[in-house]
C-alpha cells in the first residue's frame, strides 16, 4: 500500500520522460545489424548442411537400384570367385587323384619301355625330383611325388631299344614330404648298391646332359631330365 | 482515440515482427523518452543509463515475437528496461543493502507540498544511495511489493523493507532542502 508519498513521487515520475541523445538510436541500429548478421551467417550454414545432408540421403533413396547392383555384381564376383577357387581346387585333388605316379615323358627319339630286369645297355640312371608339382602350391606340397627315371643314353639308340626304368612313388595324399623323400632316399641308395655292384652300368652324366642340351638345340633343359 | 492509439501500435508491432527498420524506429522514437527516464532513475550515471537504454531496446527489437499483444505493450517493454537496469546494478555491484532491525514502514510521512518538476525529483532520487534507489524505485514507482523485491535482488523481505523506510527519510529531507533553497530564491527575486 502506497502512503502519500510515494504517490506524490509516482503520480509525478511514472509517465516522466527524458530525450535521449541521437547516438542510442545509432547504437541500437548497429546492435541489429550485427545481430542481423549473424543470424544470416549461421542460417546459411543451417541451410547448407541440412540440404547437404538432405541431398545425400535423397541420392541415396532415389538410386537404390545401382546400389543393389552394386551390390549383387559385388556378391555375384564374390560367388564367382568362391566358385572358381573351388572348382580349381577340385581340379587340382582330381588331377592328383588321377595321376598318383607322374610319368615322364621320353623325347622322341627314345622310346620308353618297361623292363623287366636290368640290362647292362642301360648306361645313365637320373633321379628327379619332379619340382612343376612341388612348387604349384605350397599345399600341393603334400602330395609332391617324387620320381626317379632311368634313361637310356642317345648314343645307343640305334643299337639297343632303350629303355626307361620309371620310379615312381605313389601319390599318397596321406603322406607327407618327409615320408615321401625318406622313401625316395631310400630307393636311391638301394639303387646306387645295384649300381655298385655291378648289376647297373653308369656313364659318364655331364655328357649326358650336354648331348641333350645340344639335341634339343636349345639353352634350356629337356624336360625330361630334371636336376 | 486510445483505441485508435492501440490499433496502429498494434500495426508498427507487427511490421516490427518483421524486421521492418521503420517500425522500429517508429517503436523507438515512441517509447525511448519514458523509458530513458526509467533507466536515469535506477542508475545515477547517466553513461550506465545509455548502455542500459541500448542494450533493453536491442532485446525488445530481438525478442518482440514474443509479445503476444496480452497486456499493454509499455508495460512489457518497461519489464525489459527495469530488468536490464537491474542487471547492470548487479554487475557494477554497487548495491549495499544493509539490514536495518527496525522499519518505520507505517508511519505516514508528510505530504510534500513541492513544486519540482520531475527531471528535479529525478535528481534528487539519484543522490539516493544505490540500495535504497533501488527499492524505493522498485516499490514506490513500478509498484512491485516486498516479496517480489526481495525476490528480484536476492535480499530478505524485511531488509526491502528496511531500505524502502530509509529512502524515503532520505528522500524527504532532500525535498525539505531543496523547498527551503527554492524559497530563499523565489525571496529574494521578489526583494
Amino acid at each position: 500500500m502506497k502512503n502519500n508519498f510515494d504517490r506524490f513521487f509516482y503520480e509525478r515520475l511514472h509517465k516522466s520522460t527524458r530525450i535521449p541523445p541521437d547516438r542510442i538510436w545509432q547504437r541500437i541500429e548497429q546492435n541489429n545489424m550485427d545481430k542481423k548478421r549473424s543470424v544470416k551467417f549461421w542460417r546459411m550454414a543451417a541451410i547448407l548442411v541440412v540440404g547437404i545432408t538432405s541431398g545425400i540421403f535423397a541420392f541415396r533413396m532415389l538410386n537404390p537400384v545401382q546400389e543393389n547392383k552394386k551390390l549383387a555384381s559385388n556378391s555375384v564376383i564374390n560367388k564367382q570367385e568362391k566358385n572358381l577357387i573351388k572348382s580349381q581346387s577340385a581340379t587340382r585333388i582330381e588331377e592328383k587323384k588321377s595321376t598318383p605316379v607322374v610319368v615322364m615323358r621320353p623325347r622322341r627319339s627314345v622310346k620308353p619301355q618297361m623292363v623287366q630286369p636290368i640290362q647292362p645297355l642301360i648306361e645313365e640312371v637320373v633321379i628327379t625330383e619332379d619340382q612343376r608339382l612341388i612348387t604349384g602350391t605350397e599345399s600341393d606340397f603334400t602330395v609332391a611325388e617324387v620320381s626317379g627315371s632311368l634313361i637310356t643314353s642317345e648314343e645307343n639308340e640305334s643299337a639297343v631299344e632303350p629303355m626307361v626304368i620309371i620310379y615312381s612313388l605313389p601319390a599318397d595324399g596321406s603322406a607327407t614330404n618327409k615320408s615321401v623323400k625318406a622313401t625316395a632316399v631310400d630307393r636311391f641308395l638301394n639303387f646306387a648298391r645295384d649300381v655298385k655292384s655291378g648289376d647297373v652300368a653308369l656313364v659318364d652324366f655331364k655328357t649326358l646332359r650336354q648331348r641333350a642340351r645340344f639335341n634339343s638345340g636349345k639353352r634350356k633343359v629337356n624336360p625330361n631330365i630334371l636336376f | 482515440m486510445l483505441e485508435v492509439y492501440r490499433n496502429q501500435d498494434k500495426e508498427w508491432i507487427e511490421r516490427c515482427k518483421k524486421g521492418d527498420p521503420r517500425a522500429q524506429r517508429y517503436i523507438y522514437d515512441r517509447y525511448a523518452p519514458r523509458m530513458f527516464a526509467v533507466c536515469c532513475r535506477y542508475l545515477s550515471a547517466d553513461m550506465e543509463a545509455e548502455d542500459a537504454l541500448v542494450t533493453a531496446f536491442t532485446k525488445v527489437f530481438k525478442h518482440i515475437g514474443q509479445y503476444r499483444f496480452e497486456g499493454s505493450f509499455e508495460g512489457w517493454i518497461r519489464r525489459i528496461v527495469v530488468n536490464e537496469a537491474l542487471s547492470m546494478i548487479r554487475k557494477n555491484k554497487s548495491v549495499m543493502l544493509l539490514q536495518i532491525e527496525t522499519h518505520p514502514d507505517e508511519q505516514d510521512l508528510t505530504f510534500p507540498d513541492s513544486q519540482l518538476e520531475a527531471d528535479e525529483l529525478i535528481e534528487l532520487i539519484a543522490a539516493l544511495p544505490t540500495g535504497y534507489r533501488t527499492v524505493f524505485n522498485l516499490y514506490a514507482i513500478e509498484g512491485y511489493a516486498h516479496q517480489e523485491i526481495a525476490e528480484q535482488l536476492g535480499i530478505n523481505e524485511n531488509t526491502s523493507k528496511s531500505q524502502l523506510s530509509r529512502a524515503r527519510k532520505m528522500l524527504r529531507d532532500l525535498l525539505e532542502a531543496r523547498e527551503r533553497q527554492l524559497k530563499k530564491i523565489i525571496g529574494e527575486d521578489e526583494k
